[in-house]
């Protein structure tokens, strides 16, 4: 009994160490991994095809989830503080809000989720599934180095598009704001545009951009990290795509926190 | 041993070592590869015959040398090797993203600006007869194609640079016998053409229709070497139970 007791003392300490000791690690491989597939980027030969390849499919795809996401996240919001700022007596601050949320806090968030559910999953399950049918190992053999060819171009574009992406959720997201506000909250549509755009600072589009490069590099290097780590089989796969959500979502909510504190300080 | 000097060894092997964690997959393995013959390497599921296959290729990391053409292969950059051999993957490994003709060109489009769509395509449709495979498949995708019919274009693939040596593993596994067959004839064909090459497999009608020499490798370990007249007449008992059990 006394000796399980030790057993259990010892036993919480050392699986903390070890998850410590993974996460250390993890932090380590995922940071190399990026560098590595960066300096490729930098090095000929250029797939130039697929990175217009990845355009297409990380940014031109992308485009309607997010639109749709930022519209009706735009509309909600502007009736939200119409009707909390009633109580207060503000509700002319609806558009200035609207904007000024979107710029700083939701635009980048939202089309960085988003994507991160779309993209992130997308490439996971893509290189996983060249892991596991060594296609991957043909691409070696074929004297192309996969990272330069699968991961580089994915990287490059993702953080590329994430804030034209972003730029055009932010823009049809304060879109969504002034329809509802002037079509059914009874807003002046030119006093609605000027007071919009009277206090949006340059700061606030700055920061919404690199934001969003900053969580699309996160997206796609989780996407391609776990990935290229599948083991064999479609358990493998399936666990590359989750991994790569969860963390992508998780990292993008932390570094927003961390990239708030550092630019608007 | 006259290491790296002879310039009729192709492939050499030397204190060639493999270990998963506490599992050695193999020890100190020797293995010399003639220029323009073909080897085999023979024996049961898990004897670590695959895994040897990417040791050579460089897809995996293991302890001794690995030298081709008498150059010690460094064990990230195999750009020498790759460029002058092909591979023939168990399941074909064939681009997913990619149709036929774009896979067997692959190599070539992506080493030179040289190579144009309509080059790609006509060198895609010789390639297609050299493996016996009608040109209407040209645009089809992978997943549209038999077993049979990947393999040979995954055979094209490994053939389209007129490599020096062409590696296989297991280049008829689940296959039908008259598919096996072809693709067998195929292989023999190929390789006459003055190339070298090793074929994993654990097939001995593949083996003895294919190589010149065997390797059959157990637990690691070469257990038996010679030629193909050799081993149908071998005393040795374990192989000789292999064979047996394999007809």
């Amino acid at each position: 009994m006394n000796n399980n007791k030790h057993k259990f003392f010892y036993l919480f300490p050392t699986l903390i160490g070890k998850n410590i000791i993974i996460f250390i690690t993890s932090i380590g491989n995922i940071t190399s991994f990026l560098i590595y597939a960066l300096q490729k980027a930098i090095i000929p030969p250029f797939y130039i095809k697929e990175y217009f390849k990845q355009i297409y499919i990380i940014g031109w795809a992308s485009l309607p989830v997010v639109a749709l996401t930022a519209f009706f996240t735009g509309a909600a919001l502007a009736l939200q503080i119409y009707s909390g700022g009633t109580r207060l007596n503000a509700e002319s601050a609806v558009p200035s809000i609207v904007a000024i949320g979107f710029l700083r806090e939701l635009g980048p968030v939202l089309c960085g989720l988003m994507v991160a559910g779309r993209v992130s999953s997308a490439i996971a399950a893509e290189l996983a599934t060249m892991k596991v049918t060594e296609q991957i190992d043909a691409l070696t053999t074929l004297a192309t180095d996969p990272i330069k060819f699968l991961v580089s171009p994915r990287i490059i574009i993702t953080t590329i598009s994430l804030p034209i992406l972003t730029t055009i959720g932010n823009i049809i997201g304060i879109f969504g704001g002034y329809l509802i506000s002037v079509e059914r909250l009874g807003f002046n549509p030119i006093l609605y545009i000027e007071s919009s755009i009277k206090y949006i600072e340059f700061s606030d589009i700055y920061s919404s951009l690199i934001k969003a490069a900053t969580f699309g590099m996160i997206i796609s290097t989780m996407g391609c990290y776990f990935g290229f780590r599948a083991s064999r089989g479609a358990l493998g796969v399936g666990k590359a795509t989750t991994d790569s959500v969860v963390f992508s979502s998780i990292l993008i909510l932390a570094f927003n926190y961390f990239l708030t504190e550092l630019l608007f300080r | 041993m006259n290491i790296g000097k002879d310039k009729n060894i192709e492939l050499e092997i030397i204190n060639l070592s493999k270990k998963f964690g506490n599992k050695v997959v193999f020890r100190n393995l020797n293995i010399q590869i003639p220029k323009g013959k073909s080897v085999g390497i023979m024996g049961p599921s898990g004897t670590g015959k695959s895994v040897l296959l990417k040791c050579i290729l460089g897809l995996t990391d293991y302890e001794g040398q690995i030298l081709y053409k008498g150059s010690l292969l460094e064990k990230k950059n195999r750009k020498d090797l790759y460029n002058h051999s092909g591979m023939l993957f168990q399941n074909g490994a064939l681009f997913d993203s990619l149709n036929v003709w774009q896979n067997i060109t692959f190599k070539l489009i992506n080493s030179s600006f040289f190579y144009s769509s309509v080059n790609c395509l006509s060198i895609a449709k010789k390639m297609l007869n050299e493996v016996e495979l009608s040109e209407d498949v040209l645009q089809n995708m992978p997943s549209e194609l038999s077993g049979g019919m990947q393999k040979r274009v995954a055979l094209a693939r490994a053939i389209v640079n007129n490599p020096n040596i062409l590696f296989f593993d297991e280049p008829t596994t689940g296959l039908d016998p008259l598919t096996t067959k072809s693709i067998n004839n195929l292989i023999f064909k190929l390789i006459k053409k003055d190339v070298t090459s090793l074929i994993i497999s654990h097939d001995p009608i593949s083996i003895q229709k294919i190589c010149d020499e065997v390797i059959f490798l157990t637990d690691g370990i070469i257990e038996w070497q010679g030629n193909i007249k050799e081993m149908l007449t071998t005393e040795h008992k374990m192989l000789k139970d292999y064979l047996n059990s394999k007809n």
